[in-house]
């Protein structure tokens, strides 16, 4: 019968299939007697699966006869929830700021690392500085975790983002140096009736992704622009005054409220994008990269990448820089402008797992990554391929500038940050230049600017890319400011979410407000009603208790 | 089915059961399924009740009581919009989707080219298959302030200011409800379709003996057939009015349409689950599954009623 | 008997092609924006036609070796799955359908009250370890294998055929297994057609599993899977790596290609099913 036919036919073919899972499991190749090889999981880009496929991978794999293998997870904190949840977390683990790693240590998941710090020999002098303020945030003073991207200093470029613009734009009017908002205002508002239209579509003037859900904090950035303030990198309910060492509330801090009004400007002179409230990430890379968008606010990176783009398709003219801003009130005051610069970075935080097969080898090849010779490996590479020594200074070769400026993944195919655990520190060896090649202010401009943003900068009359904010700025440690971290479960932590909530709504209602003075008054109302203040006083509660501890640990030996 | 003789007393229902062993067989497979996969991770609602330390034993936890249901209850006290937008959109959403659904089955069927046909319901189940992002970008190059519409319709002088349904409160609820219906029609019909399928060719020559029109048969013959699947569809429906799809609120959902735009999951977890807190996820979970279930129920009970259909 | 074409065939032909349109104009989008040229910035909006032509996108997407493991896999979860579901649910479908089951009414009711019950993403999660499914194949197709839903469905449709066939099969001294086998089943090929075409298109388009369960194993991650990593994970430098060997894409562009990658199978398998819950495959016979 037709049927049993057909039933037979799909009975075969099914075994076949079957026959597929049985496959894929006995692939599973046996890992070599002494390699130890280390699972990682990784959510930036990495272009191999193996670190040995790498020419860092290879000499470190030469030297220790150790791997990484790594596996595209999105390692968030839900992720790393889960992992402890069940017992099933890597090796080595990356976690998500204080809260998490307090969780694996009360669940006994991470190693403390004490013992091996005493007997170290690099760790505890790369974090001679940092390894204080761990201790002082740390509940029971033992260390169980280290950080990525600390400790910081001045051989590293620091990273300033305030506005990347059209340099074309800027060569329509003279090359005109803007700061203060008021030039802004004009310069934008010129360049709109100038340009129209930008081969073939609409120009528009300004342009952010508020929809992110980092979105409505680029609302507030004056308050990093100048002064005595800067933003710590949340959406809080305060803002960290660096001069006085204290933590005030966000939403009173005049720098605020003329970031609001400054928008509130440009929404009204038809400046800023109609459609940056919902605007995501993918909608505002679109109009930066067609040239359509005059200016991008403080997301610069989003200009660098659409540069190569414009290069590619004969817009050279038209690539982005960054250009400094600053309020009115700010240009008046001539503060300097008080950089973010890490001490502590708690939101990467490593650990060694109870799952890691041979402890006392991860950290003994942890410890030596720290020194200036293991940075050196990890971040400028090889000798002789990636750098060579002029006049006893680490210098990059030709290879590494062409391989950084063709292929912008350069990094990861050579095996740069070969794994992040590694600390990635910001410093530089004992000439004072950067582990990291490109971001030594020696080198920064000559690898990564193109010639017409050299051109524009010249035109600008800057000496370099960076020349106005190293003349007006200052640097300013993080210290204890990154330790405060409110405890989310208390009533503090609570309403510090309603507030996010709500500032995000206020912010799209200022900005779009017609009678702006009036609006946030009545907004200030509801603020007033919150109760907000109890938030200001738990911070400055626990940075008095923090600061206490640090006393304590300063003094001690690590 | 009328099988047998009614053989009274329990040896008699044993006897029954023994005999119609080949049926328990046949719900064996998933009984156990659902019994292992869906009831035993209930071990889980002690989270609920307990105040459950990431990393340890469940059932090492301390018990909490109804701590975290009245945190819950207090923390969702001023979030009745939050259901009401909820509701509306996932209703109409049902509804309406159920009878768009019927009716371009019926359509379909009428149509006289079967080539076409064939290809306009291969076409209806594309949209099927767009992720959220995707869909959005659709919407947004079509319908944002620089888009193709406002575009056009500025143009022909229409309009001079372009609408902003992306960003207004008062088009959230029909956005999203017309963009539910559009996503879900081809795969909401195929159910119908099949049902049409089924329906015996002599009912059609029935009724066009009597003298029915294209109309007529519509009517009196392919919807009635269609009925059934329609109810037992809007019953399942039914219990999952307060669940939402979260990958398509993030996207939709920003400052400017927030008011109407937000919906219950969507605020728990902002407030409750990003926080790490199993505990109170899991007693929002409870009370979740608590109402579905009395919804579900409660449906069923009126479809009873009602129609004299029911599904238990 | 040939008809003359009413006004009614146009209107109605009219409506259904707008509705097609409205169907399908995404997708075809989503087609254009892939093939576009990423590197044009001037000419207008892209609405029907892509702007210049571009296989860029899709080179980046396919870079990825693994991808031919990872359709291997999919096809495998895709096949398996369903036929696993059938087999499972048309049973429990049938056996639900007789009122005369003794604890008929509390079997219905624990099997759709577990359409609802939901213990969070950890028990789930705890519980599938336990059972030694997570890194395996297994955990793809075992969970699902009793889908409610389908069987809800299955059986509905089941109680609108005539009861007198299986009555006097029955008569006849058929057991319920051969009633089901050899007349239940093949007159209900629509429902299971389609209740198929359900199954088959949620496991070709999940991938949450594998990344739940799976994420340690690369050599069982299914193709959304894979490709999902490059939208979550590396699309941003995807595209800068792209723009390295040439090629141009950027991660908008990357996500409209991989779109299309994993929606043409199906789009291609689905004809195939359709035949068969929409053209009514009822062999004769059915009366009495």
């Amino acid at each position: 019968m037709k049927n049993h036919r057909l039933l037979r036919m799909l009975a075969l073919t099914l075994t076949v299939i079957m026959l597929i899972p049985t496959f894929a499991t006995v692939a599973n190749a046996q890992a070599g007697d002494e390699e130890y090889v280390i699972q990682l999981l990784v959510s930036s880009s990495q272009t191999h699966t193996r670190s040995d496929e790498t020419s860092i991978g290879k000499y470190i794999k030469d030297k220790f006869n150790i791997v990484f293998e790594y596996l595209p997870v999105n390692d968030d904190s839900e992720k790393q929830s889960l992992m402890l949840a069940t017992g099933d977390y890597p090796e080595i683990i990356r976690l998500e700021g204080g809260d998490m790693v307090q969780d694996y240590i009360d669940a006994d998941a991470i190693l403390c690392l004490d013992d091996y710090i005493a007997s170290s020999t690099n760790f505890k002098t790369r974090y001679a500085e940092q390894i204080p303020y761990w201790r002082a945030s740390s509940k029971d003073g033992k260390i169980y975790t280290w950080q990525r991207y600390v400790p910081s200093d001045l051989t590293n470029a620091p990273e300033i983002l305030d506005i990347g613009t059209r340099t074309d734009i800027l060569e329509q009017q003279a090359w005109p140096n803007l700061v203060s908002e008021d030039d802004w205002f004009n310069y934008l508002q010129k360049a709109m009736q100038d340009n129209p239209e930008t081969n073939g579509q609409k120009t528009v003037g300004m342009v952010l992704p508020l929809a992110e859900s980092w979105g409505p904090s680029l609302l507030t950035e004056f308050c990093e622009k100048g002064g005595e303030t800067n933003d710590q990198g949340t959406n809080d309910a305060v803002v960290w005054n660096q001069v006085e060492q204290k933590w005030v509330p966000t939403w009173t801090l005049p720098a605020v409220v003329d970031s609001y009004r400054f928008f509130n400007r440009l929404y009204k002179a038809g400046i800023l994008d109609p459609d940056c409230f919902t605007d995501t990430y993918d909608q505002v890379q679109e109009k930066i990269n067609s040239g359509r968008a005059l200016s991008v606010w403080y997301c610069t990176w989003m200009a660098t990448s659409a540069n190569a783009t414009l290069v590619s398709n004969g817009n050279s003219n038209m690539q982005y820089i960054n250009m400094p801003i600053r309020s009115n009130a700010q240009v008046k005051a001539g503060l300097k402008r008080e950089i973010r610069v890490e001490t502590t970075r708690p939101f990467d935080s490593y650990a060694i797992t109870k799952n890691a097969k041979d402890p006392d080898r991860l950290f003994a090849f942890l410890d030596w990554a720290l020194s200036d010779e293991g940075q050196i490996l990890l971040q400028s590479g090889i000798e002789g391929k990636h750098y060579t020594i002029v006049d006893g200074k680490r210098t990059p070769t030709e290879e590494y500038i062409n391989g950084v400026l063709t292929n912008p993944n350069y990094s990861s195919d050579e095996g740069f940050d070969l794994a992040s655990f590694f600390g990635s520190c910001k410093q530089g060896d004992a000439q004072g230049i950067a582990f990291n090649l490109q971001a030594a202010p020696a080198y920064y401009d000559e690898i990564f600017l193109s010639d017409r943003q050299k051109e524009a900068y010249k035109n600008l009359g800057w000496s370099n890319s960076l020349s106005y904010w190293t003349d007006t700025s200052e640097l300013a440690p993080t210290g204890l400011a990154a330790t405060c971290i409110l405890d989310p479960d208390s009533n503090e932590g609570k309403l510090d979410e309603k507030f996010k909530a709500w500032i995000a709504v206020a912010a799209t209602k200022l900005v779009t407000a017609d009678d702006f003075d009036a609006t946030w008054a009545e907004l200030n109302q509801e603020y007033e009603a919150m109760n907000v203040g109890t938030i200001v006083d738990k911070y400055n509660e626990i940075l008095a208790t923090n600061q206490e501890h640090y006393n304590q640990y300063v003094t001690t030996t690590p | 089915m009328t099988q047998g003789v009614q053989v009274a007393g329990r040896r008699g229902t044993l006897q029954k059961m023994v005999r119609q062993r080949q049926l328990y067989m046949m719900l064996l497979p998933a009984l156990a399924s659902v019994a292992i996969f869906t009831y035993a991770p209930l071990f889980g609602w002690w989270m609920a009740f307990s105040d459950y330390k990431l990393g340890k034993p469940i059932f090492d936890a301390p018990w909490a009581g109804l701590k975290y249901f009245i945190e819950f209850f207090t923390d969702t006290a001023g979030a009745g919009h939050v259901i009401l937008n909820t509701v509306v959109m996932n209703v109409s959403a049902l509804v309406l989707g159920l009878v768009c659904a019927l009716a371009f089955a019926i359509f379909l069927k009428e149509v006289r080219w079967k080539w076409f046909r064939r290809f306009v319901q291969s076409a209806s189940f594309f949209p099927y298959f767009m992720s959220w992002v995707i869909i959005y970008a659709v919407i947004y190059a079509l319908f944002s302030n620089d888009g193709a519409v406002n575009a056009s319709l500025q143009s022909l002088g229409l309009i001079d200011k372009s609408i902003n349904i992306l960003g207004n409160p008062k088009t959230s609820w029909g956005l999203i409800i017309t963009v539910d219906v559009w996503n879900i029609l081809g795969y909401n019909s195929v159910m119908f379709i099949a049902a049409i399928a089924g329906i015996p060719d002599e009912q059609y020559e029935a009724a066009r003996i009597d003298g029915a029109t294209r109309f007529h048969e519509m009517w009196h013959v392919t919807l009635p057939n269609l009925i059934p699947t329609m109810i037992v569809l809007l019953i399942l429906g039914s219990g999952s009015i307060f669940n939402s799809y979260l990958d398509q609120f993030f996207i939709f959902t920003n400052t400017l349409n927030i008011s109407t735009m937000e919906v219950f999951d969507y605020y728990i977890y902002r407030f409750g689950l990003k926080l790490g807190n199993f505990s109170y996820a899991t007693a929002v979970g409870v009370i979740k599954t608590l109402i579905s279930l009395v919804l579900l129920v409660g449906v069923n009970w009126l479809s009873r009623k009602a129609t004299d259909q029911s599904l238990f | 008997m040939k008809k003359k074409i009413s006004t009614f065939d146009v209107v109605n032909g009219l409506v259904m092609l707008l509705i097609t349109i409205t169907m399908i104009y995404p997708f075809w989008y989503v087609l254009c924006y892939s093939l576009s040229d990423m590197g044009l910035t001037g000419g207008s909006q892209l609405l029907l036609w892509p702007r210049g032509f571009s296989l860029d996108s899709y080179q980046v997407a396919f870079s990825n070796a693994t991808i031919v493991h990872g359709f291997l896999i999919s096809v495998a979860r895709s096949v398996i799955g369903p036929f696993l579901m059938l087999v499972v649910s048309c049973m429990a479908a049938f056996a639900l359908s007789k009122n005369d089951l003794i604890g008929i009414k509390w079997i219905r009711r624990f099997l759709f009250f577990s359409m609802y019950v939901s213990a969070g993403l950890l028990p789930g999660y705890i519980l599938i370890r336990m059972l030694g499914l997570t890194g395996t194949f297994w955990v793809y197709v075992l969970p699902g294998v009793a889908n409610v839903f389908n069987i809800v469905l299955i059986r509905a449709y089941i109680e609108t055929l005539p009861a007198g066939l299986e009555e006097s099969a029955m008569i006849d001294g058929a057991t319920y297994a051969t009633v089901f086998l050899r007349i239940v089943l093949p007159l209900c090929v629509p429902v299971i057609a389609a209740v198929t075409l359900y199954a088959c298109v949620g496991q070709w388009n999940s991938y949450i599993d594998a990344q739940l369960y799976n994420y340690r194993n690369p050599e069982l991650y299914p193709v959304q899977y894979i490709l999902y990593n490059y939208i979550a994970v590396k699309a941003p430098t995807k595209e800068a790596s792209a723009a390295a060997h040439g090629l141009i894409t950027t991660a908008h562009s990357l996500r409209m290609s991989v779109t299309v990658i994993t929606t043409l199978p199906i789009l291609l398998v689905y004809p195939f099913l359709q035949k068969y819950f929409a053209s009514g495959l009822l062999v004769g016979a059915i009366k009495a």
